[in-house]
């Protein structure tokens, strides 16, 4: 019933600014040759969709992104019928399109969707490549080009939420993590236009908050959090308040917690 | 020792400071601190350091609100400087007071420069605590002139055009030009205090107070030479049984108690067991790392009726606790409403379901009856999780912590928390403890079983636990999880809730009771219940990710946060 969020196919014109951190530009070349599908797992923000928009352009494919949550049902993937004045028509849903179409489709945090969603997207990893739609009494062959790749969220502590091992084993991993420190502030520099030493503060400030993790933060923060307060802090905002803004109010709610990380602001602000 | 009262007076002083001090330092020096209020009210208490932590005062009148807060944190942060860079002590020989002074205040000034050097911010937070009168350049007594210089050593942009303060400033400088280096400071200590003496300037060593005031006396860096402090004898004495040693007085808990006694049906043997005392329940295979094979029947686990004792402040606890219990409740129960199952089809309900409107339009455009069940609604869930807690009941859990609590206080109150929250909601949950004395005596206790109603007797049994014995954990999950099997819900969860790691009396090698309990986790997890771990033990994250894995444990810096945190990780684990 519910329609996850589609953003529309879209074919990626302007490279989209990447620094790879290991050789995973390689490594997803590689994948997408086979056309293996591709599983990304690594915290929130450390720059997977941001890989993948840069890997649809480098390939030159269309990209079509599905945002996962609890309510994403098969039939928001694969389609379904609808009504119109001249009576039902069929509408394909993202993951047929892409299919259909030869794009890369990328459905982000697939673990938040419903098991049955999960499954169906089996045929389509396997030598198979083919997308079975029951209610058309149809099998979409995969266009040669398609290629699909999801993105897991390991670090979040949910027991009773997890990929089946029939699903994770049908995709290649490719593990981030945030960036190393040199290259994290370049990033962050490139991103947000702060300068250098700024951006070195922030990548100390970020390297700190991280150690938190599971001691009272549930992640650390991450390195889009790091750009908006570069972001923030070159529009013209004082470090400090800016830090506050982009890194500390968002990350937690527990008093002691807020205080501490200020305290790690401070201790690293020039 | 009343579990209440520490929730309900407001936090002040030390107490409030070290909820936040606790992940600020683990945060700047990436490892755990631990944090202790020293004894005393004087005024001129100064933080210290020693074998247990860092420990701050209590309370510092002279300071409020947020120059408070930032004296702790300056106090917290030199503190934390000295036990990463000070890794080396002086010998004392033949130094005089005056000498040991200025040594010890280069000291100072040499690890304030290497944690500068990472965190810049970190010299204006320790430069306000240096007042106006700091730079007097009229005074000359010794106290000043130290005074003076530690403000001149860790501010390079004031001026100070004293002679000796200079000479001071450029030997120092000279001596860590190449690297830093702590030995070099005690030459040049030694010559500056000459030439104090000198300088005719009366060092008196009795009446001498470190300033500024968030600097620590410094002792610890000294050999044993140096005499302790009267401050610090009193305090270690007292500070003694809250160490964390689990080796030492485990032995002596060996009196055994009259127990009562259930025969279970599932009873093998009673041999080992005194007779009447106890009742074998089970024997569980222990992995033994070394030889790489599980020993069959290694473990004997025997159940063990909780006794009975006056629960009125139990009672009287979760009376005190219902509104946050309730908060839980209603939580929980939003929870079970966001998660809608498939929509199952009904003539009336909430909302309209789209393929069934679709459908039923097709049949009607092509001349069928339309089938008229074209709503959904959300309807009430069978019971889908079942939540065992598993108790350490070792005897570290009943030592008291530096507020007097105990772990063992805090487990009470954290269970029955979430229990009595639970209570409300469709998911049914258990208490259950253990502890072990030898490989032959794992004692289980079922403080309170799914089907029982959270009521009088149940309480009265955790009323009277006491911590005792060791920790064998792999064989107290094995049995826990073996009595999950008959738990009839979808999902099923163990939390154990422990301070420390896996060991026994019988077991000279820890990390082999660390390895079985792995094998025992991973196992039941295959079994289909997950065990997640809830540990005080902030040095614990390697056993832990050992045993547990990366993503099932949560260690607390702060034990007063069990009762919230425990609750907060079902919610989260459950959603």
């Amino acid at each position: 019933m519910q329609t996850a969020a589609v953003i529309p196919a879209t074919r990626v014109d302007r490279e989209p600014y990447y620094l790879p951190v290991h050789d995973e530009v390689a490594q997803f070349e590689a994948a997408y040759a086979a056309r293996l599908p591709v599983m990304i797992k690594g915290p929130t923000g450390c720059g997977k969709t941001r890989f993948i928009e840069h890997m649809a352009w480098r390939l030159s494919r269309q990209l079509i992104t599905v945002a996962c949550n609890e309510d994403t049902s098969a039939s928001d993937l694969i389609g379904r019928f609808l009504l119109n004045a001249e009576g039902t028509y069929w509408q394909d849903g993202p993951l047929t399109r892409a299919a259909r179409t030869g794009a890369i489709c990328y459905l982000d945090e697939i673990v938040e969707a419903r098991q049955d969603t999960v499954v169906a997207i089996h045929p389509l990893t396997d030598s198979r490549r083919s997308l079975p739609i029951d209610r058309r009494n149809e099998i979409v062959s995969a266009h040669t080009d398609f290629q699909l790749v999801i993105s897991y969220n390991p670090g979040y502590q949910r027991l009773l939420k997890d990929l089946k091992p029939s699903t994770k084993q049908r995709f290649v991993a490719i593990d981030f993590h945030y960036p190393l420190p040199e290259l994290e502030a370049e990033i962050i520099v490139h991103e947000s236009g702060v300068d250098s030493s700024m951006s070195k503060t922030l990548v100390e400030i970020g390297t700190r908050m991280r150690r938190l993790k599971g001691h009272g933060l549930d992640e650390g923060a991450s390195t889009r959090m790091l750009v908006y307060a570069g972001a923030l802090i070159a529009g013209g905002i004082a470090p400090e308040a800016a830090c506050r803004m982009a890194l500390v109010q968002p990350i937690s709610d527990d008093a002691d917690m807020l205080e501490a990380l200020s305290g790690i602001v401070q201790s690293c602000l020039r | 020792m009343n579990p209440i009262s520490s929730t309900e007076l407001p936090r002040q002083g030390f107490d409030s400071a070290a909820g936040h001090l606790r992940p600020y330092l683990h945060g700047l020096w990436d490892q755990e601190f631990s944090l202790w209020p020293a004894v005393g009210d004087s005024p001129l208490q100064r933080p210290f350091i020693s074998e247990l932590g860092i420990h701050l005062p209590r309370q510092y009148a002279s300071h409020q609100g947020g120059a408070l807060r930032d004296l702790y944190r300056a106090a917290a942060a030199h503190a934390a400087a000295h036990c990463v860079f000070s890794t080396q002590q002086f010998e004392r020989k033949k130094l005089k007071p005056v000498q040991m002074a200025i040594i010890s205040l280069l000291e100072d000034a040499r690890i304030e420069q290497l944690a500068i050097q990472e965190m810049p911010g970190l010299r204006r937070l320790w430069r306000q605590f240096f007042s106006v009168h700091s730079a007097n350049e009229s005074n000359l007594t010794a106290n000043a002139l130290l005074l003076r210089l530690s403000l001149a050593l860790l501010d390079t942009s004031v001026e100070d055009t004293n002679p000796w303060i200079s000479k001071a400033r450029q030997l120092y400088r000279e001596s860590q030009q190449s690297l830093s280096d702590p030995q070099a400071l005690r030459d040049i200590g030694s010559l500056l205090g000459n030439d104090l003496g000198q300088m005719r300037l009366r060092f008196d060593a009795k009446s001498y107070v470190i300033e500024p005031v968030y600097r620590d006396d410094n002792l610890f860096l000294w050999d044993s030479d140096a005499p302790p402090e009267e401050t610090r004898t009193e305090l270690s004495a007292q500070a003694q049984p809250n160490e964390q040693d689990e080796t030492v007085p485990r032995m002596d808990n060996n009196a055994t108690q009259e127990l009562r006694v259930r025969t279970l049906p599932i009873a093998k043997t009673a041999e080992e067991a005194p007779a009447s005392a106890y009742t074998t329940v089970a024997r569980y295979d222990e992995w033994d790392d070394r030889i790489g094979l599980y020993r069959r029947q290694w473990c004997t686990l025997i159940e063990e009726i909780p006794q009975q004792a006056d629960s009125s402040h139990l009672t009287a606890m979760l009376a005190a606790q219902l509104k946050q219990s309730t908060r839980l409740a209603q939580l929980l129960q939003a929870r079970k409403q966001g998660q809608r199952q498939r929509p199952v089809r009904h003539t009336e309900g909430d909302d309209l379901e789209l393929d069934a409107m679709v459908k039923a339009q097709i049949a009607l455009r092509s001349g069928h009856d339309p089938d008229t069940a074209l709503f959904q609604r959300a309807h009430k869930q069978k019971p889908d999780l079942s939540v065992l807690v598993l108790m350490d009941l070792s005897v570290s859990t009943s030592r008291p912590t530096a507020d007097g609590t105990s772990m063992l206080d805090l487990m009470r109150r954290a269970s029955l928390l979430l229990g009595s929250a639970i209570e409300h909601s469709s998911d049914q949950w258990a208490i259950h403890g253990f502890r072990s004395n030898g490989r032959h005596q794992v004692h289980y206790l079922r403080l309170k079983e799914f089907n029982q109603p959270l009521d009088d007797q149940v309480l009265q049994g955790m009323a009277a636990l006491e911590g005792e014995w060791s920790t064998r954990m792999g064989a107290a999950i094995r049995h826990a999880s073996h009595l999950m099997r008959h738990a009839k819900t979808q999902q099923r969860l163990i939390l154990l809730l422990t301070d420390g790691e896996p060991h026994d009396i019988d077991m000279p090698w820890p990390t082999m009771l660390t390895k079985d309990a792995a094998r025992a986790v991973a196992q039941s997890t295959a079994e289909g219940t997950p065990v997640f771990c809830v540990s005080v033990d902030s040095a614990g994250d390697d056993y832990l990710k050992e045993i547990f894995g990366s993503h099932r444990y949560r260690v607390i810096d702060n034990l007063e946060q069990l009762p919230i945190t425990l609750s907060e990780l079902y919610l989260q684990l459950s959603a």
